[in-house]
């Protein structure tokens, strides 16, 4: 049976759709999960989209984590359910508190939307395990408010507990302020859960899952799920 | 000048008891207004005459 | 007095005597501020429309022409393409971030009202110096505008045009093209039908904001543009997300009749429209309009532009049905009136008539205004002067430099990074090349897409100037590897009260039409936005093109830049502009940056060596021959050489033919001049023979300039510049220039 994906959609969210192409060309199944809904559909792994949620006009993801839905996404990352926050979605997790820290207005005050470099390290997850790729990943940003922050005691935590999952690197795998697309602390631009089930980042990799749109890099990362579910089946 | 900070004001209006209503505003900030990462709050209480009130 | 009241305006003496006449009565205070604001320019074509009845709109391919909310074509396969571009000028030079910001609602606005999902964003800006602080901040604001609204709904912003000439100073053009897909069978239409159906209004609350914005946008600016704000509408892009997807939604919902944005001149104009398009009439009561404001009058709530909001006509059973969809996104609608058979619109307030008007005076009463029209005086002076005034030409290091300093040749990441140009999933090919490609799911052919304004020789050469930019968009087209559909087209100009402005205006769309009909191509949209005139100074004609092109296989394609070293570098088209008139430097990019000169021979349009060229350069890319292509236009070879090392990242060295001899001039022309026709293409050495055989059969000039690869351009005899440096040139000057007025640095 293939792994169900329920892709949150709050009014304002946009990459819902982008979500559900990447799932299917990964082999699995996409659900729709509505912000006002309070059950998950049985899906085994959710995913909370780019977008601009209830218009982010108080601030990016503030309102979206009061909605009916992340209550029952609280409750399945409790439990252990893979959780991938993208864009929009990980603004949104902070704010929930489900991952730690917050994002910030871009360093050049502007909206990016470009290619980026990722480093895959850290911790393995539900999303990252088994990618170790040679090269960094090439996978696009676009945001306005995506710049990582949080206190010194937090990051320091996040760095040795391996939950720094994913840094914004130049072509050499370094991270190095050029390759920092938003002035991030440490260049991060993906981090875990202390668990590792639940997964924030900034970049899309639903727009990396195919050589003609640039770069199949992102594909790997929906792939992820399916595989740790059939390993832990063999195991089992 | 040497430094600008930009801030948000908001004007709530509350009904009901006003024995708690510190905590609640207070409760409203944490939950929900501010984000305790990156910002910090403060308020004051008015009565609808416009005038802080007693106690 | 107000625009429309003033001498010549559409309600001046004559057009009030007309109404009265017509109603038999004199119009209330309500019925006048509507007639005025429907028979603006904006609204009615007063002036253009016995010149755009002319235009091409017909082709096996056309399944809305001109006269609903956008045009649509057929892609095939019962999928249809629907797209429109449309400016907002006035808006934008008043209140820059909210004035692009609601241009690009707008036209949104005009798309998803044909049922159809908007899958790509287009916008050409026109700005003065970039190095005045006020125009780079008024430039960096309409970006930003651009950028929020866009990047906020989730449609991709996917190509685009960055024009700096002193000409825009004080009349800044912003110009937005959506383009969106509709399944046949959900194609919308905004007529109004079924007596007893009801007129719903969705979305936004109404307010104040943006009342007479259509007349507004009809009229000069005078000294006193920050009185105008209020005039300016205010975007929520929040709200037209929803809006979007509710009106996605609808297609499962029986019952609708039509669908209408609800633009300028507001209600009035929505409503008007749909009822005089199906031969009905409508029975309004504002008092059921939900507010924003209290103490609003019945010609507020009938004017007011507020944004986010669309008009539906439904049948009563649907009613329900329809208010559900719009209940789960959040969004508002109220019951504003039915439909009725009287032909004409009638508004009430609760109890009180505040209009009643026959639908054939106020959507097509308006008096056709035919001011004289006279070219310049200086004319002829202007056309036979030499292009560079008998001055020695500037050294070629230097005079590429600051061709690509000036800010229009040259990289515009600076302004496309801030706009989301891949949500959708589906662009191909996004900003900094010829023409945007994004596929088509489950197709093996996809979408090109372009804007281009006319040349800058249009104050005195309207209708070459015009024809040209037609061209170079199919150029655009064609260097992807794409055959145009059908154009949209935006009429930006000054003042048609003045002769010459008249002048211009009819020259322009004769130019326009000329070439279309020239390459087959039907105009199925458009706008036109005259009186961009500030203190008596208009801007020169400038004719935006919007061009949909389909490209089929979607594989076979080319890009700008240099694919790898060794390869071919050749020139499709004429070899020699020094054997052109004015040797293809009147009115070009050269002159202006040497010194802000418009004048000599007119650009040369030749649509049948514009179509052998296109030919061999579309067919050579369908046969896998070439590794770029790239379409050569302003400040032309050395620009196109330069685009095309930067973009590929390598240099290439060229040669210049022996036959152009030391001659300066000629060497210049070589360089710089900018003739139609041509392209830059490259090839693998062993792609040559065979592109040589398809040029003959097409019989398009082909010659060979040299090989790609080294890290500098290279131009045997004439300029070497450094890759990185050259980078440096070709993709900082918009940068630098917004860093020095105080924006952020890259």
């Amino acid at each position: 049976m293939p792994v169900r994906f329920g892709i949150v959609v709050f009014p304002g969210t946009w990459s819902d759709r982008d979500c559900a192409h990447a799932v299917a060309l990964a082999g699995s199944e996409a659900v729709t999960l509505w912000h006002a809904d309070r059950e998950l559909a049985g899906v085994d792994c959710v995913i909370l989209p780019g977008g601009f949620a209830y218009g982010d006009y108080l601030r990016a993801g503030a309102i979206a984590a009061h909605a009916p839905i992340i209550a029952a996404v609280r409750s399945f990352a409790a439990a252990g359910g893979p959780v991938l926050g993208i864009c929009n979605g990980f603004q949104v997790l902070c704010e929930a508190g489900l991952l730690p820290g917050a994002l910030l207005r871009n360093r050049s005050l502007q909206f990016r939307c470009q290619w980026t470099g990722l480093r895959v390290e850290g911790r393995p997850t539900p999303f990252t395990a088994g990618l170790a790729p040679a090269t960094p990943l090439r996978i696009p940003i676009s945001h306005g408010e995506g710049r990582y922050h949080a206190d010194p005691d937090t990051i320091a935590g996040l760095e040795l507990g391996g939950r720094v999952v994913l840094r914004y690197v130049d072509a050499r795998g370094a991270a190095t302020p050029d390759a920092n697309p938003n002035g991030s602390l440490h260049n991060i631009a993906g981090i875990a859960s202390a668990a590792g089930n639940v997964v924030g980042m900034m970049p899309h990799p639903e727009r990396a899952c195919e050589a003609l749109l640039g770069s199949a890099d992102g594909l790997g990362m929906f792939r992820a799920v399916a595989a740790a579910r059939l390993g832990a089946a063999r195991s089992r | 000048m040497t430094d600008v900070r930009v801030g948000r004001y908001l004007a709530v209006t509350l009904g009901g008891a006003t024995a708690d209503v510190a905590e609640r505003v207070t409760a409203m900030c944490e939950r929900l207004l501010c984000n305790g990462v990156i910002e910090e709050f403060r308020f004051s209480l008015r009565d609808e005459a416009g005038s802080e009130p007693a106690g | 007095m107000t625009a429309a009241e003033a001498e010549g305006g559409p309600l001046d003496t004559a057009g009030q005597r007309q109404v009265a006449e017509r109603l038999g009565r004199e119009p209330s205070p309500t019925e006048r501020a509507m007639i005025a604001v429907l028979w603006s320019e904006h609204c009615s074509y007063r002036t253009s429309r016995r010149l755009l009845r002319e235009l091409p709109a017909q082709g096996p391919r056309v399944v809305q022409g001109p006269g609903e909310n956008a045009g649509v074509v057929d892609l095939g396969d019962d999928l249809l393409c629907c797209f429109k571009i449309e400016s907002h000028n006035h808006p934008s030079a008043v209140e820059p971030v909210q004035g692009a910001a609601t241009g690009v609602g707008g036209i949104l606005r005009d798309v998803f009202a044909m049922g159809a999902r908007p899958v790509a964003l287009l916008d050409a800006i026109r700005f003065g110096d970039p190095t005045d602080p006020l125009q780079a901040l008024r430039f960096a604001r309409v970006v930003e505008g651009i950028g929020w609204y866009g990047n906020c709904v989730g449609v991709p912003t996917v190509g685009g045009e960055t024009v700096f000439d002193a000409a825009y100073q004080d009349n800044c053009l912003v110009n937005a093209m959506c383009v969106g897909l509709v399944p046949r069978d959900r194609l919308r239409h905004a007529t109004a039908g079924g007596l007893g159906n009801l007129v719903l209004l969705v979305g936004a609350d109404t307010g104040r904001d943006g009342i007479g914005g259509a007349a507004f946008a009809s009229a000069a600016f005078d000294h006193d543009r920050e009185r105008r704000r209020p005039a300016v509408q205010v975007g929520n892009p929040f709200l037209e997300k929803c809006l979007i997807e509710a009106c996605q939604e609808l297609a499962a919902v029986p019952g609708i009749v039509a669908l209408q944005d609800c633009g300028a001149a507001g209600l009035t104009s929505s409503c008007a429209e749909m009822a005089h398009r199906g031969g009905v009439g409508l029975a309004l009561d504002v008092a059921h309009v939900s507010r924003r404001e209290r103490g609003m009058t019945a010609a507020e709530v009938m004017l007011s532009e507020s944004q986010e909001r669309m008009v539906l006509v439904v049948e009563p059973a649907a009613l329900a049905a329809v208010r559900a969809r719009f209940d789960r996104w959040g969004l508002h609608s109220d019951v504003i009136g039915t439909v009725t058979g009287s032909g004409r619109l009638t508004v009430r307030d609760g109890a009180a008539v505040a209009a009643d008007l026959p639908l054939d005076l106020l959507v097509a009463g308006s008096p056709e205004h035919r001011p004289p029209a006279r070219p310049p005086a200086d004319l002829a002076a202007r056309q036979a002067r030499d292009p560079l005034d008998g001055a020695d030409p500037p050294d070629p290091r230097s005079a590429l430099q600051r061709l690509l300093g000036a800010g229009s040749c040259g990289e515009a990441r600076w302004v496309w990074r801030q706009y989301d140009h891949m949500v959708g999933d589906d662009t191909v090919a996004g900003p900094g090349g010829d023409a945007a490609v994004i596929r088509l799911r489950g197709r093996d052919d996809g979408l090109a897409l372009t804007v281009d304004g006319g040349h800058r020789s249009s104050p005195y050469a309207p209708r070459a100037a015009a024809a040209a930019a037609v061209f170079e968009a199919a150029r655009n087209l064609a260097a992807v590897g794409a055959e145009p559909l059908a154009v949209t087209n935006c009429l930006n100009g000054g003042s048609p009260d003045q002769p010459v402005g008249m002048w211009q205006l009819e020259e322009t769309v004769g130019g326009l039409g000329d070439a279309c009909r020239a390459l087959g191509v039907p105009i199925v949209s458009g706008n036109v936005s005259l009186y961009n005139d500030t203190l008596g100074r208009g801007i020169p004609p400038t004719l935006v093109v919007g061009m949909v092109g389909r490209l089929a296989p979607l594989a076979r394609r080319a890009g700008i830049g240099f694919a790898a070293p060794g390869h071919r570098v050749l020139l499709v088209g004429p070899s020699d502009p020094s054997a052109e008139p004015g040797a293809g430097l009147g009115g070009s990019e050269l002159q202006r940056v040497l010194g802000g000169a418009c004048h000599g021979p007119a650009p040369v349009v030749d649509p049948d060596r514009e179509g052998r060229a296109r030919r061999l350069v579309g067919g050579a890319i369908r046969a896998g021959l070439l590794a770029s292509a790239h379409d050569l236009a302003l400040g032309g070879l050395a620009v196109a050489l330069t685009d095309a090392c930067c973009t590929g990242g390598m240099g290439c060295t060229v040669s210049p033919p022996p036959a152009l001899g030391p001659d300066r001039r000629a060497r210049t022309a070589w360089l710089f001049g900018e003739v139609g026709a041509r392209f830059l293409v490259s090839c693998e050495p062993t792609a040559r023979a065979a592109l040589r055989g398809m040029a003959a059969a097409a019989g398009a000039p082909l010659v060979e300039l040299g090989t790609t690869g080294g890290d500098a351009l290279t131009i045997t005899g004439l300029l070497s510049v450094p890759l990185a440096e050259l980078h440096g040139w070709w993709g900082g000057a918009i940068a630098a220039a917004m860093a020095a007025a105080g924006r952020p640095p890259p």
